[in-house]
């Protein structure tokens, strides 16, 4: 009888790890960004949710840099720090290296790369 | 039968819980410093803590740092760490011909990088400057340190990162940690393996394309340190001029390199000889790699292809064909 509860209970964790893995499967996301300045994180951008290019400008003591958002990469179109490394870094790609200001501390990479 | 479904139990629960790495980003040393380890976030507080502390003593714009203080002074009782990291800065010029040469500042503050505004200077200025780069002129006893000749300044740009890498290292180590990866602007320390025991694959900036990664390498206890042309660099009158001087002519180096990647166990040795082999070039950073009495290996990217030392072969890969140089 008591096998049968056990048995019962490991059955209940079974479905509700399985709950769990398809509800984090449902809850990942497309490709995400994360914009972070200075060790905070600033946003995470859910690419697979964005319908239109649109451009976030983020400042930093007295400067500033201009991120452009597209339905495939970000970019900082614009910055006045500088160096401009950020600017010449261009979009970021696939796998690929992230996108540093050293000048005004802003990194932005994708959210999957270690 | 009970305990048998017991047991089920506890490792359907313990492999429910996943091991996520603890990370760390922040600024120091004049770059972003990223750690991320399996262990918990007090080994990170530690390994930054030890990364700022040595900031403090080797940065040169730090008024109160060894360096500094070195610089204005010309003698100087350092700590041990600023000794011991000028000391195997002299070792590394010795094997390397000069190649690298801590006593670059002059030249570096000629060029206007301390000041963020670089331009190409006069000739006569960088002869004058020059004639104070000569590493065997700094004198090193114990923790006791003097520059011989008045102007002379010390730059640890070119190594001081891999110092600092090895000590956070040490650090984590210390703590227990055992799989961990640190990343100071490009020095990168791998601790140990990844958790399931398989190396940690770290890449290699296209020097054409920055943004992209053109090769990868394994990596398993040991620094990977990249120095490159693309890094740092700016341009006057159409020319482009990186950052990594050539201690002969006080230019940039310029010997058909974009970058060269260094593996060794020791981080101070991988930082000081990927400058050291960028200002070589290919054919008299291989003889480096021949007699070194330090053992690395290296990954050397130019215009024209791709070369690597025959240790890595088998853990370097890159969809491009690869040049492999026999010992």
């Amino acid at each position: 009888m008591k096998t049968r509860w056990y048995l019962l209970i490991l059955g209940l964790i079974a479905a509700l790890s399985l709950s769990a893995l398809l509800w984090m499967a449902r809850r990942s996301h497309g490709p995400t960004v994360l914009v972070s300045q200075d060790g905070q994180l600033l946003y995470t951008l859910d690419l697979s949710q964005v319908s239109s290019s649109y451009t976030v400008t983020i400042p930093w003591e007295g400067g500033y840099n201009v991120l452009t958002i597209t339905p495939e990469t970000v970019y900082v179109s614009e910055a006045d720090c500088e160096n401009q490394v950020c600017v010449q870094h261009g979009p970021l790609k696939p796998g690929g290296t992230p996108i540093t200001c050293l000048p005004h501390r802003l990194i932005v990479r994708w959210a999957d790369a270690s | 039968m009970r305990k048998l479904i017991l047991c089920v139990l506890l490792l359907s629960v313990l492999c429910s819980c996943s091991t996520a790495p603890v990370r760390r980003e922040f600024f120091a040393m004049d770059t972003v410093i990223t750690l991320e380890a399996y262990g918990d976030s007090a080994a990170l507080d530690a390994a930054q803590a030890e990364i700022l502390r040595l900031e403090q003593l080797f940065s040169i714009g730090e008024p109160q740092s060894d360096v500094a203080r070195l610089n204005a002074q010309g003698t100087l009782t350092l700590s041990s760490e600023t000794a011991a990291l000028l000391a195997a800065a002299r070792e590394i010029s010795v094997a390397s011909g000069g190649a690298l040469d801590v006593t670059i500042g002059p030249v570096v503050r000629l060029w206007g990088w301390y000041d963020g505004s670089p331009t190409v200077p006069e000739a006569a200025e960088l002869t004058a400057a020059l004639a104070l780069v000569d590493y065997e002129r700094l004198r090193l006893e114990g923790l006791d340190a003097a520059l011989e000749k008045p102007g002379m300044a010390v730059d640890l740009g070119g190594i001081a990162k891999g110092f600092a890498a090895g000590s956070a290292a040490k650090v984590l180590h210390d703590q227990g940690v055992t799989s961990a990866l640190l990343n100071l602007g490009g020095n990168i320390r791998a601790v140990g393996a990844k958790p399931d025991g398989s190396p940690w694959i770290v890449g290699i900036a296209d020097p054409q394309d920055p943004a992209s990664y053109c090769c990868t390498v394994e990596a398993m206890d040991c620094a990977v340190v990249t120095s490159g042309d693309y890094q740092r660099y700016f341009t006057q009158d159409g020319q482009t001029y990186h950052h990594i001087f050539d201690p002969e002519t006080g230019f940039p180096a310029d010997t058909g390199l974009r970058s060269v990647t260094v593996l060794c166990e020791d981080d101070t040795w991988a930082d000081g000889l990927s400058t050291a082999l960028f200002v070589l070039g290919l054919q008299d950073g291989a003889a480096l790699w021949r007699s070194c009495p330090v053992d690395f290996e290296a990954v050397f990217l130019t215009d024209d292809g791709i070369s690597i030392t025959e240790g890595l072969d088998g853990r370097f890969h890159c969809s491009e064909d690869y040049e492999v140089i026999a010992r």
